[in-house]
C-alpha cells in the first residue's frame, strides 16, 4: 500500500515544541511536522544555514521572534501561533526568582506554590502553612475565577491570531485536567491543539488516532481537591517530584519546598511582578488568620 | 425567515447552553420562582440524595433548620442514631405516598396497625424508619415515634423552604392497613410474608396525587411554606419488577420527573431545582457518579450545590477578594520554562 505523500513542517516553539509536533504529525493526514526548540535555533543555523528552508511551512511561536538566533530571513513559507498557556487548574502554582534567578531546581523543577512560599514568607512552618491550603484562602485569592478567566483569555488570545480555540476546552477538559502544570499542556490539549492548527491551514486531519507519548509529562502539579471541586474533577494534595512517581502530600512537600527556599534570605524571594499583587494578598490573609 | 424560535435566549438551545459549554459550566437553571433569604430556613426530607444537600446546606450559612439534632448525644452517638441527617429523624423518605403518610399521621389523621417490627439483630425498630435506631422494646419504638411526630408537626409549620428530593416509585405496603414502608419488610427488620406485605409501583399520577395532597395540607398549616422538589439521580438499588433495574430506574425517574412537572405547574409556590438532569444527563456522561455508576460522587453534589447556592441564596455575590489572574500575569508568559528538565525527560 503506498503512502500519501506528506508535507514537511517544522514547529519553532518553547519547551511544548516536541509535544505539539507529535501531535500535528499525529493527527494530520498529510503533514509530517519536526521540532525544533527556541535554544537549538542557533546551533541548527550553524550546521546548515538553509535548514530551515528545506520545509514546506514553519509554525512559529509569536514570541520567539525575539529570542536569539531567530532565522528571520531563512524561513520557509510560515504563520505565527501564540503560547498556550493556562492556570486554571493550578491557581496556586506559579515561578519564584531568588537574587533575580528564577529557582528552576525545586521539587518539581521551575514551579512552587504560592500560598507555600507566602507562607515561608511569614515565617511559618510548614505544618502550620499547610493550614492555609483551604477553601476560604482559595477563594479569597481568586482561585476559583481562574479557570474561566484563562480559558476566556486564551480563546482570545488564539483567535487573535485566527486560530479558533473555544471547543477544545470542553473536549479536553472533560472531567479532567488537560494541563501538567501551568504550562504544560498534556498530549491530549495538544492534539486538539493540533487539529485546530490543522483545520486552520485547511489540512486534513484525523478526529481520532493513537496518542503520542506524552514530553511533558514528567513533572505533575497537583489539582487541589478544592479547586477540582469547582471543575469537575477529581483532585488530590499529591505532588510529583520531576521525573519520580511516589507523590508527596501537601506536608511533606511544603517541608521540601521550605527546605528549598531556605538558601535565600526570604526578602530575596520575588514572583513575577505581574502576580505580587496576589502573593500579598495571601500573606494578609494569612496574617489575619494567625 | 423568522420561526418561533428565531429570537430565543441561548437556553432554549442545545448546541448553545449544553453542546458548547464545559462540563463544570452547565447550568441549567434558568431562573428561580424565589430567592432564600438570610433569615430563611431549610428543611430537607427524600431519598439519599436529600442527605447531600443537607450535609451541603450546613456548610454555607446557618439555613439548615434541625428539628431534632440530638444536641443531649455524643458526636457519635448522634451519627450513629441519625441525629441531624435529615432535618427531623425521619429516614429516608422514597416515595410521595410515604411523605403524604407521614403527614397524616404527624397530624392525626391515620395510625398504622404495625408499630414495631422485630429487628435484623435483635431489638426493635419502626417500620417507617427502621434505620435510625434500634430500640430495646416495641414501647420504646412507640414512644420515640410519638417525639418524632410532635417534632415533624414543629418542621413543617416553621420551616420557610422544604426541599424535598423525590426518589423511587417502587415501595412496598401493608396489605391490611395500606401503610407504605420505605424498605421492604425483612431488609431492615420485620420479616416478610405475602399474605401480610405487597409491592406497588406507583404510577406518576399517583405520585402526583400524593404529592399534591401533601403539598396542599402543608401549606394549610404553613401559609409562607415554599418548595423545591428534586428527582433523585441515585438509580435503584433493586427493582422488584420483573425486568432490570436499569429499565425501572428510567421508569422510576420518568414517573417522578412528571409529578414534580405537574406540581410546579399546580402551584406557584413550589419550584423545581434539575440536580438529576445535571448529575444523569448526558451531557455529564457518568462523570458525576461513583465506580458503581450508582453513587453520586463528591464532584457532582459540588455542582448541584453550587448552582443551588448561586440561584436560590440571596447575597451569594462573589466575596471582595483578588480578581482571576490573566494569563499572562499568572505564568509569566514565558517563552523558555525549564528546557533543561525537558530536555533531559527525553533521553
Amino acid at each position: 500500500m503506498s503512502r500519501r505523500a506528506r508535507e514537511r513542517w517544522i514547529l519553532l516553539s518553547n519547551c511544548q515544541t516536541l509535544s505539539l509536533a507529535r501531535a500535528i504529525t499525529a493527527m494530520a493526514e498529510t503533514v509530517d511536522c519536526a521540532p525544533c526548540d527556541a535554544w537549538q535555533m542557533s546551533e541548527r543555523l550553524a550546521a546548515d544555514p538553509d535548514y530551515f528552508r528545506q520545509f514546506d511551512f514553519a509554525l512559529i511561536l509569536s514570541n520567539l521572534r525575539d529570542f536569539p538566533g531567530f532565522p528571520v530571513d531563512r524561513l520557509p513559507p510560515h504563520a505565527d501561533m501564540p503560547c498556550f498557556s493556562f492556570t486554571g487548574y493550578h491557581p496556586d502554582c506559579c515561578y519564584v526568582s531568588a537574587e533575580g534567578e528564577r529557582i528552576l531546581d525545586g521539587l518539581i523543577g521551575p514551579y512552587h506554590s504560592m500560598i507555600g512560599l507566602a507562607g515561608y514568607k511569614e515565617q511559618l512552618g510548614p505544618a502550620d502553612t499547610a493550614r492555609f491550603f483551604n477553601d476560604r484562602i482559595f477563594e479569597q485569592a481568586g482561585y476559583y475565577r481562574q479557570w474561566q478567566a484563562q480559558r476566556d483569555e486564551m480563546i482570545a488570545r488564539f483567535a487573535g491570531f485566527g486560530y479558533e480555540i473555544a471547543g477544545i476546552f470542553r473536549r479536553a477538559g472533560r472531567g479532567r485536567s488537560f494541563m501538567h502544570t501551568i504550562d504544560h499542556p498534556d498530549i491530549v490539549l495538544m492534539t486538539e491543539l493540533a487539529k485546530v492548527i490543522l483545520r486552520r491551514f485547511d489540512r486534513a486531519y484525523h478526529e481520532q488516532a493513537p496518542l503520542p507519548v506524552d514530553a511533558l509529562a514528567a513533572m505533575t502539579w497537583p489539582v487541589y481537591p478544592e479547586v477540582g471541586e469547582q471543575l469537575g474533577v477529581t483532585g488530590d494534595y499529591r505532588f510529583r517530584p520531576t521525573n519520580q512517581y511516589v507523590a508527596l502530600d501537601l506536608k511533606e512537600y511544603l517541608e521540601a519546598l521550605f527546605a528549598s527556599l531556605g538558601r535565600w534570605d526570604r526578602s530575596r524571594l520575588r514572583v513575577a511582578r505581574s502576580i505580587e499583587p496576589r502573593l500579598q494578598h495571601i500573606r494578609r490573609l494569612i496574617r489575619e488568620g494567625l | 425567515m423568522s420561526t418561533p424560535y428565531s429570537n430565543l435566549p441561548d437556553h432554549h438551545f442545545w448546541r448553545r447552553s449544553i453542546a458548547s459549554v464545559e462540563t463544570h459550566r452547565i447550568d441549567p437553571v434558568v431562573r428561580t420562582r424565589f430567592r432564600i433569604a438570610p433569615s430563611d430556613r431549610i428543611a430537607t426530607a427524600g431519598s439519599c440524595f436529600a442527605q447531600h444537600i443537607a450535609r451541603r446546606l450546613q456548610t454555607i450559612g446557618d439555613y439548615y433548620l434541625v428539628v431534632e439534632d440530638g444536641a443531649h448525644l455524643p458526636a457519635a452517638e448522634r451519627a450513629a442514631r441519625q441525629y441531624g441527617l435529615f432535618s427531623a429523624r425521619y429516614g429516608n423518605i422514597y416515595t410521595a405516598a410515604q411523605l403524604w403518610q407521614l403527614w397524616r399521621e404527624a397530624y392525626g389523621e391515620w395510625a398504622p396497625e404495625e408499630g414495631a417490627w422485630a429487628g435484623r439483630d435483635g431489638g426493635w425498630v419502626d417500620p417507617f424508619r427502621p434505620t435510625v435506631e434500634t430500640f430495646a422494646v416495641p414501647e420504646a419504638v412507640a414512644a420515640d415515634r410519638v417525639k418524632h411526630l410532635a417534632a415533624v408537626r414543629h418542621l413543617l409549620e416553621t420551616c420557610d423552604i422544604l426541599v424535598f428530593t423525590l426518589g423511587l416509585t417502587e415501595a412496598w405496603r401493608s396489605l391490611r392497613d395500606g401503610a407504605v414502608y420505605p424498605l421492604a419488610p425483612g431488609v431492615a427488620g420485620g420479616t416478610f410474608d405475602p399474605a401480610r406485605y405487597g409491592f406497588v409501583n406507583y404510577t406518576a399520577a399517583e405520585t402526583e396525587e400524593d404529592l399534591g395532597r401533601f403539598l396542599v395540607a402543608a401549606r394549610q398549616r404553613n401559609p409562607s411554606l415554599r418548595v423545591i422538589l428534586t428527582v433523585s439521580p441515585v438509580p435503584l438499588a433493586a427493582t422488584f419488577e420483573d425486568r432490570s433495574v436499569l429499565v425501572s430506574t428510567t421508569y422510576s425517574k420518568a414517573a417522578l420527573r412528571v409529578a414534580a412537572e405537574a406540581m410546579v405547574r399546580r402551584f406557584d409556590w413550589v419550584d423545581y431545582f434539575p440536580s438529576y438532569e445535571i448529575i444523569a444527563g448526558s451531557p455529564t456522561g457518568g462523570l458525576y457518579y461513583g465506580p458503581d455508576d450508582r453513587e453520586v460522587n463528591p464532584l457532582g453534589v459540588a455542582h448541584v450545590m453550587r448552582l443551588f447556592q448561586r440561584h436560590y441564596m440571596e447575597g451569594d455575590a462573589a466575596p471582595p477578594a483578588a480578581a482571576a489572574l490573566t494569563a499572562d500575569a499568572a505564568t509569566d508568559d514565558v517563552v523558555i520554562c525549564d528546557e533543561g528538565l525537558i530536555d533531559s525527560s527525553r533521553d
